[in-house]
């Protein structure tokens, strides 16, 4: 029985020992620990739905993953005219943004592809229109070009993969 | 695209195609929807004056304005979804019994959307949503409460992707005010 109990005991005490002494063995389970939890937060961002509120002036956006939840990042200034948001039906959910001139709102606009952390993937000045594709990987956009009558006009269109 | 001027985007993308739609002024398309196909880099005109459709592209949704003809119809209000491999209507809403039809919802397969009331003032008239399932032909959802994806709510706007719905689910007259997210599956 005492040979049974002192021979647990070593089994135990002897890697415990090992770990506890050892600053590499301890780094690597800090290491493995961190992440673990990185790999969950980078799933649950994945697997959530991505909320954009705009703000009342439009110039301002802040991203949710919860209604309820602080805004994971926001996108703005005081000069800003966000005309519109898009949010793709990828399962990193990017966000188009259009911003619009505030004297010459009828005109082109500058588009801002962000992705859900809220880093900019690609700007497109001179857009008239764009839409995602319903996978949400890709967009298509009409660019425009001043017209005789004032008025912008489509005039060439371009295709941008984010896959 | 070198003579289409393309306007209202639409862009198909599923297993089986991958298509953009659009509509051109260009005389030649007598302004009829335009299918530009990705993979193939070719274009065609479609019959079709809508270019509402599902998001796999099976079905396509045709608002009054859009009909070419109101063939089938008794009144002028004709909103029809129709299937594209067949021609035929799958149904007919000749009546605003459902509201105004919005669109299709995301991801979710072949369900449609219809809003009654959301634009009423009368406090009286809640907001009314009907969810529309086009395999089964009936209502398969029918909540109260103002979608307020993409609307203005406490003077701010909301974005969602398609396949979620934001509701505003508070009754009139009831507080608190309470946001609520849905999601369609398939």
């Amino acid at each position: 029985m005492n040979g049974v109990s002192s021979i647990s005991l070593i089994s135990v005490f002897i890697p415990y020992t090992i770990l506890i002494n050892s600053k590499k063995a301890m780094t690597y389970i800090r290491l493995i620990f961190i992440s673990f939890l990185l790999l969950q937060s980078i799933d649950i961002l994945a697997q959530s739905p991505l909320i954009v509120k705009r703000s009342e002036q439009h110039s301002q956006i802040e991203f949710f993953t919860d209604l309820d939840a602080a805004p994971i990042f926001e996108y703005g200034s005081e000069d800003l005219n966000i005309f519109t948001v898009e949010v793709s039906n990828a399962p990193e959910a990017l966000v188009a943004l259009v911003e619009k001139d505030k004297n010459y709102p009828y005109g082109s606009s500058h588009l801002t592809v962000f992705n859900r952390t809220g880093t900019i993937l690609h700007q497109e000045d001179s857009v008239l229109e764009f839409s995602w594709n319903t996978v949400g990987n890709a967009l298509v956009l009409t660019k425009g070009e001043k017209n005789p009558d004032g008025l912008d006009h489509p005039k060439s269109w371009k295709i941008i993969d984010f896959s | 695209m070198k003579h289409y001027y393309p306007f209202q985007l639409n862009w198909i993308k599923n297993e089986q195609i991958n298509t953009i739609y659009f509509r051109s002024n260009d005389i030649q398309t007598d302004f009829a929807v335009v299918a530009y196909d990705v993979n193939q880099k070719s274009f065609s005109k479609t019959p079709f004056a809508a270019n509402s459709f599902s998001p796999d592209g099976k079905y396509l949704a045709v608002r009054d304005y859009e009909a070419i003809s109101y063939d089938g119809c008794e009144k002028k209000y004709c909103f029809k979804i129709v299937q594209l491999a067949t021609g035929k209507v799958v149904e007919y809403f000749s009546n605003q019994e459902l509201g105004e039809p919005y669109g299709w919802i995301g991801d979710s397969g072949h369900r449609y959307l219809f809003k009654k009331n959301y634009r009423s003032l009368n406090a009286s008239e809640p907001a009314e949503n009907f969810i529309y399932d086009v395999e089964t032909t009936a209502i398969i959802d029918q909540f109260e409460g103002k979608i307020i994806n993409a609307f203005r709510h406490n003077n701010v706007d909301y974005f969602v992707s398609k396949e979620y719905l934001i509701l505003n689910s508070y009754e009139y007259g009831k507080y608190p005010n309470g946001l609520k997210l849905y999601r369609y599956e398939k």
